[in-house]
């Protein structure tokens, strides 16, 4: 057959436009909005596009392996089955591979210029990824008719890729087994192994699923084979995940410290943060004075990083931000509970005091939109975020202090969230 | 080319009883047609001739070659020219391109499957289809495509399964016509259950009946068993495959 004419008659070709033109659009809605500036984050953001080449490539090896099947081609070549196979399939990889260098030249942009590069572990990952979905199209194509064997391979990828993500039924895990979300860290975390290693995983099981449709000569034990290799790849991997939660991100390590003598302070950065050092360190002293002005005894160590050094403040920043709103936002972020309730079925959650502390924070830091949020905050926490702005700065911490702990419960409102017992008139 | 089978066991899936339980056949190095009624295994044998299905157990033999060492399969595939009951078109070529395919598949290169498919067609009077899609084809024409693309790489072993089956008189002596010219394969086994294919054109006859040879010799011995003494071969076919059918334990 002609390469012109096997391209022509790939059920791929036609599908490489909706393909490229999904790809972009999600990218330019959701991808290209992500963290800027580490590798990691472009990376993992642009292996999402799986869901996308994975489709074709699941669809594209289906309908070529229908075509070989049905005419039994297989079983006369003299050629190398794999070869045949590979020839056949030459154009659903190519549009496959197109669809994922399409994504990662896209938010490559986010990420051109930083320490580092592509985070290539988690493209390795991404490949095997497609290389086991195209299997498991050879396995539905070699081993079912025709038409029974697109509509399933249809079925069975649209599951995997998007309602094992989107619908509530699955547990949230069951998304990272496809190898399409491995979160969007920020520039304190990496993709969580056992998610890499889970889809990793799953995607031998299918593509040596398609191994066994393809190299077996009884298609019942190809058959048996493959449906084998398909639970224990699936299964294994759902063990490994399922400690996992949403976000399959763990803290990253290794990171770099230099002590501010003057200040007595110890600043912890990424290689990505460094070129903003000279904005970024004056403007966290400041803030750490600010807070610790205000009697909140916050650790000397303030660390980028979310795990070390052990005992250290973890200060979520982001690359080429504005340093001053960065610090700021992350001073708010870590002073705040890192945990709220899902919901609290008959009992009251504290919201009043949870607005008003976080007004206070944004105030005390100054953050970017602090008055506007002053204004959107309910009557009760404005009249108490107004009184203990008045207080003492010392006093502004210690009601602070008596009113974090509630913020992450199911509790009503305290009484303390009104500030008038930290007056000094009261004192007296 | 020497074509047998030894001590071969076939069957359709596990729990199945087996189409051949141990058939051990010689082929004669001739031109030949295999016999039998409907259910015989006629086809599963030309496909375990062609190593398309994988015996049980037991193996097929091509010359030196044999379907149960994995290093002889290409070169036994090479070898033989199987043409299969039913001749499905593989989507989107046309009758010179899934000529030429097939001649890739059996290990040519693209330039000379490309030359060889034309000399196919003219062999099977299909020149003027060559640019038609091969999924829009009458059933003579699709047989004859079945045959162009069997014979494209000239193989030492053509099979042919049923070859006329499905084809109104005029096609079936038309194709029959297109077999008589063809010069290709020094052993051609043709299975068929009408006996009205036997013709000049066979010298020597298998007959196959649930899965065992009731007979394999010379066209002439075959006929011998026939009790009418009717000049017409069609004839004496018939009485000869009725009685070699009696004969069977």
């Amino acid at each position: 057959m002609t390469t012109k004419k096997r391209w022509l008659t790939s059920l791929s070709l036609w599908l490489a436009v909706p393909m490229v033109v999904l790809i972009v659009s999600v990218n330019l809605e959701d991808g290209l909005s992500s963290t800027r500036g580490y590798w990691m984050t472009a990376t993992t953001k642009a292996s999402e596009a799986v869901v996308f080449t994975g489709m074709v490539a699941a669809l594209g090896a289906t309908w070529e392996a229908s075509r070989l099947r049905r005419a039994d081609l297989l079983a006369i070549t003299a050629r190398s089955r794999l070869l045949v196979v590979a020839e056949a399939l030459a154009p659903t990889v190519v549009v496959a591979l197109l669809g994922t260098l399409v994504s990662y030249a896209m938010l490559a942009t986010l990420a051109l210029g930083a320490p580092g590069g592509p985070a290539w572990h988690v493209i390795g990952v991404n490949l095997a990824a497609l290389a086991g979905i195209t299997g498991w199209g050879l396995f539905l194509g070699f081993l079912l008719p025709p038409a029974l064997s697109l509509t399933i391979c249809l079925a069975g990828t649209y599951i995997w890729y998007f309602v094992t993500a989107a619908h509530y039924q699955f547990p949230l895990w069951a998304r990272f087994l496809s190898g399409g979300f491995l979160g969007d860290p920020g520039v304190w975390g990496v993709p969580d192994p056992r998610a890499l290693l889970a889809a990793l995983v799953s995607a031998s099981g299918l593509l040596v699923a398609g191994l066994c449709a393809l190299l077996l000569r009884d298609r019942g034990h190809a058959l048996v084979a493959g449906v084998l290799m398909v639970l224990l790849a699936v299964g294994s991997g759902c063990l490994i995940v399922r400690p996992l939660d949403y976000h399959p991100v763990v803290a990253r390590t290794g990171i770099a410290c230099d002590r501010i003598i003057e200040d007595e302070i110890t600043v912890c950065l990424w290689p990505e943060l460094e070129p903003d050092r000279e904005a970024l360190v004056p403007e966290i002293v400041r803030q750490h004075q600010a807070f610790t002005a205000r009697g909140i005894d916050l650790p000397s160590t303030v660390s980028a990083a979310q795990e070390e050094p052990e005992g250290s403040l973890w200060l979520p920043m982001f690359p080429r931000a504005d340093a001053r709103s960065t610090v700021a936002a992350g001073f708010v972020h870590v002073l705040m509970p890192q945990e709220l309730p899902e919901s609290c079925p008959n009992e009251k959650f504290p919201q009043h005091t949870m607005d008003a502390v976080l007004a206070w924070l944004r105030t005390t830091a100054e953050t970017e939109g602090h008055e506007e949020y002053r204004a959107s905050i309910s009557a009760r926490s404005a009249r108490a975020l107004d009184a203990v702005l008045e207080l003492p700065p010392e006093a502004q911490g210690e009601w602070y202090a008596i009113n974090r702990p509630v913020l992450g419960t199911c509790s009503p409102d305290p009484d303390t969230l009104d500030p008038r017992h930290l007056a000094p008139e009261a004192d007296s | 080319m020497k074509l047998s089978t030894e001590e071969i066991i076939y069957s359709y899936g596990w729990f199945s009883s087996p189409v051949f339980d141990g058939l051990s056949l010689d082929i004669p190095n001739e031109c030949t047609v295999l016999l039998g009624p409907n259910g015989a295994g006629k086809s599963t044998l030309m496909s375990l001739l062609a190593s398309a299905a994988p015996p049980r157990r037991g193996r097929v033999r091509v010359g030196s070659w044999r379907s149960d060492r994995r290093r002889d399969l290409a070169p036994l595939r090479r070898a033989v020219g199987w043409m299969p009951q039913d001749i499905v078109p593989v989507t989107g070529l046309t009758v010179r391109e899934q000529v030429a395919y097939h001649g890739w598949l059996k290990g040519m290169s693209r330039a000379e499957a490309w030359q060889a498919s034309f000399e196919a067609l003219r062999q099977t009077n299909l020149v003027d289809l060559a640019d038609r899609s091969s999924g829009k084809l009458s059933g003579g024409q699709t047989r004859r495509v079945g045959l162009a693309q069997t014979i494209v790489h000239r193989p030492s072993v053509l099979l042919l399964d049923e070859p006329t089956a499905g084809l109104d008189p005029a096609q079936r002596s038309s194709f029959r016509g297109v077999l008589s010219s063809l010069s290709v394969g020094d052993t051609v086994l043709v299975s068929t259950h009408q006996t009205s294919d036997l013709s000049d054109l066979f010298d020597s006859v298998v007959v196959l009946s649930e899965g065992r040879s009731r007979f394999t010799g010379s066209a002439e011995a075959f006929l011998a068993h026939a009790t009418d003494s009717s000049e017409s071969v069609e004839r004496r076919a018939e009485a000869a495959y009725t009685a070699v059918l009696k004969e069977a334990p």
